[in-house]
C-alpha cells in the first residue's frame, strides 16, 4: 500500500506512468487517428485494464486475497457529491442499493454554465432550466443539500496551488476545495466516508490517477474516499475494507466514454439524466479563460478580488481600451440584464432612442473615452451604420447624454475586442 | 386546486435579483425555522425556480401550493411538512 507521504514505486507504475501520459494525450484527442496509434492505445487500455491480482501493490493483494467482509450490522452512512450529472447519479443509486444512507452535497460555485443559462434566457423547454442536482435528488428520494461556496471559491480561483487547466479551470484546488467542505460534512453528520461519481481517466486534470490520489490526500480523506464506478481499478477503502460496501458490486468503469454508466442507469431504472457533455464549468471554457487571463493581467495587484469581478466575464462582447479601461457590450435583453445587477459604482451605456445593448464600463473614461465606448454601444444598436444615435451614460446618480454618436466602425471593433 | 390567492404567507422571502440557485437555498434555510404546517411565499424573478421548486418540494417533502407568474415576477407558495419535517441534511446552507 502507499505510504502517506505518496506513492511506492513498482514496476507496474513505472509503466503505468508512461501509459497514463499517453492516455491523457488520447483523452485530449490528440493523435487520436489512425490505426497505428489506436492499437496502441488498444495495447494500453489493455495494460491500464485492471491488473491481474499478482501486478496489484502488495496490500491490494491482500485485500484482494480476503474473504469478503461480513455485512456491517449497523447503518452505513455516506456523504454524496451530487452534481445530477449521469455519473454521480449513478454513483448514488448503487450505493443505495446496498442500503447506505446517503446525505447529497451539491455545491455552487456561481460558475456553473446551466445555472447561468437559466438566468441569461428564458426557454419554454423546461429540462433546460432544471437544476440536476435538485432533479436527481427528486429522482432518487434523496435529500440533496446544495452549498453555497462562491464567496470562498474566490481564493481557489485565483491563487490555485496546482494551477489552471487549458481553460481557467483549477480543477485540482477545486476538487481538493469541495472534497475538504465534504469531509467537513461527514465528520459534523457521523457519516462513515464520502464518495463521488469520479471516473477514473475521464477528465485529463483532475481524473488521471495520481490527481485522484493527490485530491484524496490533500482533502484529508485519504481512505475515506470512495469512487464506486470505478472502485475496482483503485485501491480499496476503508469503507470496502471494513464491510460496509460490498467491493464486488461496485463498478469497474474507466476512460470517456459512458457506455458502462448508461447501462447502469437502466439497470436501475434512472430515466431522466442531462446527456452526458465535456464540460459544465464556465472555467474550462476557452472564450470564458480569456477573459479571464486578460482580467488578471491587467489587475493591478493591489484593489480587492471579488467574486462579481469573475462572474461578470460570463456575459457580453468584451473589449479593452487601455490597461485600466475595459468594457462589456450585452449581446441580448437576459445579458443586458444580467449586466445592469453590476451596475454600482460602473457607468452604464444605453441606446434610448434605438433598441441596443447595454454596456458595462470598469474603469474611470475620460470624456473622449466615454465617447468611443458610446460608439461601441451605438455598433452594437439597432441604429444603422450611416446614421447616429443618442447614447445615455449612467453611473450611480449621475447622468451624461452624449449626442450624435456614430457607431464604430467594426475593423476599428476588432482592434479592441479581448480574445 | 389550491386558490393561491386566499392563501396568507406565513413569512414571505424576496429572492429577486439572486442568481440560481440561491433562491433555493435561502427557501430551505428558511422553512427549517419555520413550523410544520406554515406557509412561505418565495419571491423571484429567477425562471428556473419554475422547476427547482417543484424539485426541491419534491425531494424535501414540503408542499408546493403553487406557483403564480406576475411579469416577471414568480410567487412560490410552500407549505413546511407536518411532523418532523426532511430528514437531517436535507437543508440548504450558506457557507460562505
Amino acid at each position: 500500500m502507499a505510504s502517506g507521504d505518496g506513492r511506492e514505486k513498482t514496476p507496474r507504475d513505472v509503466t503505468h506512468g508512461r501509459g497514463l501520459r499517453q492516455e491523457f494525450f488520447v483523452s485530449l484527442g490528440l493523435g487520436v487517428q489512425g490505426s497505428l496509434l489506436a492499437m496502441l492505445r488498444g495495447r494500453i487500455v489493455r495494460h491500464m485494464d485492471t491488473p491481474p491480482e499478482n501486478q496489484l501493490p502488495e496490500a491490494n493483494q491482500a485485500a484482494a486475497a480476503q474473504s469478503p467482509p461480513a455485512a456491517p450490522k449497523r447503518p452505513v452512512k455516506a456523504v454524496a457529491l451530487l452534481s445530477g450529472g449521469l455519473d454521480s447519479t449513478v454513483a448514488v443509486k448503487m450505493l443505495r442499493e446496498q442500503g447506505v444512507e446517503v446525505h447529497a452535497l451539491n455545491f455552487n460555485t456561481g460558475f456553473c454554465l446551466t445555472d447561468h443559462a437559466r438566468k441569461i434566457r428564458k426557454t419554454d423547454d423546461m429540462r433546460k432550466l432544471r437544476n440536476e442536482a435538485l432533479r436527481a435528488g427528486a429522482d432518487l428520494d434523496v435529500e440533496v443539500e446544495i452549498v453555497d461556496i462562491s464567496k470562498e471559491y474566490l481564493e481557489v480561483l485565483t491563487k490555485p496551488k496546482y494551477g489552471y487547466g487549458s481553460g481557467a479551470n483549477p480543477c485540482i484546488d477545486c476538487r481538493i476545495f469541495m472534497f475538504k467542505k465534504a469531509r467537513e460534512h461527514m465528520e459534523a453528520i457521523g457519516a462513515d466516508f464520502v464518495f463521488t461519481g469520479e471516473v477514473l481517466g475521464q477528465r485529463p486534470m483532475s481524473q488521471m490517477r495520481p490527481s485522484l490520489d493527490l485530491i484524496e490526500r490533500e482533502s484529508g480523506l485519504k481512505g475515506k474516499l470512495l469512487r464506486p464506478l470505478s472502485a475496482q481499478h483503485l485501491a480499496p477503502t476503508e469503507a470496502e475494507k471494513e464491510g460496509l460496501v460490498d467491493r464486488s458490486q461496485l463498478g469497474a468503469i474507466r476512460g470517456r466514454t459512458r457506455t458502462d454508466q448508461m447501462a447502469l442507469a437502466e439497470k436501475f431504472k434512472i430515466v431522466d439524466y442531462p446527456q452526458p457533455a465535456g464540460g459544465c464549468c464556465f472555467l474550462t471554457d476557452e472564450n470564458y479563460a480569456k477573459k479571464f487571463h486578460d482580467f488578471m493581467a491587467h489587475w493591478d495587484g493591489k484593489r480587492e478580488l471579488k467574486l462579481d469581478d469573475f462572474l461578470i466575464l460570463k456575459v457580453g462582447r468584451h473589449f479593452r481600451l487601455g490597461p485600466e479601461l475595459r468594457c462589456i457590450v450585452g449581446r441580448f435583453e437576459g445579458e443586458n440584464k444580467f449586466l445592469s445587477y453590476f451596475g454600482a459604482e460602473h457607468w452604464l451605456l444605453t441606446t434610448p432612442d434605438v433598441p441596443g445593448p447595454t454596456t458595462w464600463v470598469d474603469g474611470e473614461p475620460d470624456d473622449a473615452q466615454l465617447r468611443t465606448l458610446a460608439r461601441i454601444t451605438v455598433r452594437y444598436s439597432d441604429c444603422p451604420a450611416e446614421a447616429t444615435s443618442r447614447v445615455i451614460a449612467l453611473c450611480d446618480e449621475e447622468e451624461r447624454e452624449l449626442a450624435d454618436i456614430v457607431p464604430m466602425p467594426m475593423r476599428e471593433v476588432d482592434q479592441l475586442r479581448i480574445e | 386546486m389550491t386558490d393561491l390567492s386566499a392563501i396568507r404567507p406565513d413569512r414571505t422571502l424576496d429572492t429577486v435579483g439572486l442568481l440560481c440557485p440561491v433562491p433555493i437555498i435561502k427557501t430551505a434555510k428558511l422553512i427549517k425555522e419555520m413550523a410544520p404546517g406554515q406557509v412561505v411565499l418565495v419571491l423571484a424573478d429567477d425562471w428556473g425556480v419554475q422547476v427547482d421548486m417543484p424539485a426541491w418540494c419534491k425531494m424535501s417533502h414540503n408542499e408546493l401550493l403553487g406557483i403564480v407568474e406576475e411579469g416577471e415576477l414568480l410567487k412560490a407558495y410552500v407549505r413546511k411538512a407536518p411532523g418532523d419535517g426532511p430528514q437531517a441534511g436535507g437543508a440548504g446552507s450558506s457557507a460562505g
